[in-house]
């Protein structure tokens, strides 16, 4: 029964995000017998990776644009037959807590469901973009590479016509080689890092599907005629209220741009992102720990059942590190089996200690990833004082540097309360990776209140007649 | 389909959220900031950022990519105030 979403008040388990991991967890609940409520955003499943153009485009062929969509398509086909499956589409959580009986409540954004309690939750919320900052990003024209493969996924839009990508992450080639093939003309694909890092994992580290998938995008764009620049950025855009021009320059290993190596190209468009910061705010509101060895991306901390400690609570995928849908999608499937074990599903240990082992394998890729995507720190040096760096309440980076050099601000909370950053209506979700950096190049030591700005009592803007 | 931005006929397909049809307009600014009466446009597509607010029919700020096209809409762009309500959509 996909569509149905009476109301109801409790049920055994949520699991939260219908991405890869939310959707290997939900299959995985389901055959063993337990009922699940699928709660996501959008109203297809799929999350941000399997993002689909709405019913009504009538698209044939929505596997063309995906990886991996053999597998994933096969665990919803499941999904959807299953009459333990509830899907509540289109509705966000926006206020989380813990019931003194053990169990979660959530209160959800959808007239006919607007609160469920459950005793156990997977929370599968992925991660958002990290955009490094930087004089022009705030002009219209200017997105995020998510951005745009969201439109071109789900809209079958293109950003532009004349469009710069640049940044780091692995977004970065398969969203311009999707571009490509839908005759966008890329100005440049500018990457900060350098792919020839890829080549330096060992075979375990870097496995022959993930080879041959980067081998395809490139194909693709040489095709196109577009060859990715390494240790390159699109360090400013200009225009008279939108882009028009946009600065590239060379970089340095660690992202400091080469003195005199800038040139500028004509765009009406510019993609651009830094790789991912998981989206931990649901986890927090449940007590769940965090691992801040990265302040500017803290993560749900998880054990190798991916518990997070916080009793009842599971997490997988994105929001627990950044691994990548095949590895969320084997973390989704323990946290639906360990989740389903606790409440008396038919799973049996050694199913969960094979699905164990499977994530296990994932290890060397994972480091690969940790090295090839590392953010360089001479990014601190793109912005200029009047660069916005928070967008909602239009900070500028002398103001974030007023309150940390001269105020004494040491800590995230201290910057929000003295600057307004991150108490706009995104809530900190763009502009704290970038406040935490900051804090910890000013100072020299990382803030100790990482994650601080994604602790949020509404999850997400809700109408007052909800509440 | 169609809807107005700012008095504008804009063409729209059924399905489409608004942020794609001012997009395939070439409209870019959708809102202007508060303090600075900055442009702003579609930033992360998702929902997320809260940077494409626009009102329609008159409603307060509502995020352009999150919301579907309707026939007739009438879209105009978002001067964010500090008497407006919560956001929707």
């Amino acid at each position: 029964m996909p569509d149905d979403a009476r109301p109801f008040r409790r049920v055994p388990l949520v699991v939260l995000g219908a991405g890869p991991a939310g959707i290997a967890a939900a299959a995985a609940a389901v055959d063993a017998r337990v009922p699940v409520v699928l709660i996501d955003l959008a109203e297809r499943v799929g999350g941000q990776y399997h993002r689909r153009e709405p019913a009504a485009f009538g698209a044939a062929d929505a596997g063309a644009l995906h990886h991996g969509w053999d597998r994933w398509s096969e665990d919803v086909a499941r999904l959807e037959r299953s009459p333990l499956y509830t899907h509540v589409r289109g509705a966000g959580v926006w206020a989380a807590q813990r019931l003194p009986d053990g169990g979660v409540r959530l209160a959800i954004d959808d007239e006919d469901l607007p609160v469920i309690e459950a005793d156990a939750i997977v929370i599968a919320s992925g991660a958002n973009e990290r955009i490094v900052p930087f004089p022009g990003w705030d002009l219209p024209g200017v997105l995020t590479v998510g951005g745009a493969q969201a439109l071109l996924k789900g809209q079958g839009m293109r950003p532009g016509r004349n469009v710069v990508i640049s940044g780091a992450g692995p977004l970065l080639l398969p969203v311009a080689a999707a571009l490509a093939r839908v005759r966008t003309h890329i100005v440049a694909l500018a990457d900060a890092n350098d792919l020839r890092r890829w080549l330096g994992a060992s075979p375990r580290g870097l496995p022959l599907s993930k080879l041959r998938e980067g081998a395809e995008h490139l194909a693709t764009l040489a095709r196109h005629g577009v060859r990715p620049r390494p240790r390159t950025a699109a360090i400013a855009a200009r225009g008279d209220g939108r882009v028009e021009e946009v600065v590239l320059a060379r970089l340095q290993r660690d992202w400091t741009p080469i003195p005199g190596s800038e040139w500028v190209v004509a765009a009406d468009a510019l993609a651009t992102s830094h790789g991912f910061v998981p989206d931990v705010a649901l986890a927090l509101a449940l007590g769940c720990r965090l691992d801040v060895h990265d302040p500017s991306a803290p993560s749900v901390a998880v054990d190798a059942w991916q518990a997070t400690g916080s009793p009842g609570v599971w997490a997988a995928g994105e929001v627990t590190g950044i691994g990548g849908s095949e590895v969320a999608a084997h973390e989704g499937r323990i946290a639906g089996l360990a989740a389903a074990r606790s409440l008396g599903g038919d799973v049996e240990d050694r199913a969960i200690e094979r699905a164990v082992a499977r994530r296990r394998a994932d290890e060397p890729f994972l480091r690969t990833l940790a090295r090839v995507l590392a953010v360089g720190d001479g990014w601190t040096s793109w912005l200029t004082p009047d660069t916005t760096v928070c967008r909602c309440e239009e900070v500028t980076l002398s103001t974030v540097d007023a309150a940390i050099v001269h105020r004494g601000a040491c800590d995230l909370r201290s910057v929000k309360l003295t600057t307004r950053c991150g108490m706009g209506l995104c809530q900190g979700r763009i502009c704290a990776p970038t406040v935490a950096g900051l804090l910890a190049a000013r100072t020299g030591s990382a803030p100790h209140d990482a994650g601080a700005l994604d602790r949020r009592p509404v999850l997400q803007p809700v109408r007052i007649g909800r509440l | 389909m169609a809807l107005t931005f700012d008095g504008v006929r804009v063409e729209a397909y059924a399905g489409e959220s608004v942020a794609a049809a001012l997009l395939a307009a070439d409209e870019r600014t959708l809102r202007r900031t508060r303090n600075g009466g900055a442009p702003r446009g579609l930033f992360c597509a998702i929902g997320s950022c809260h940077d494409c607010l626009v009102s329609i029919d008159g409603s307060g700020p509502i995020r352009a990519c999150l919301t579907p096209v309707r026939d007739g809409m009438a879209v105009t762009t978002h001067v964010l105030e500090d008497t407006d309500g919560p956001v929707g959509a």
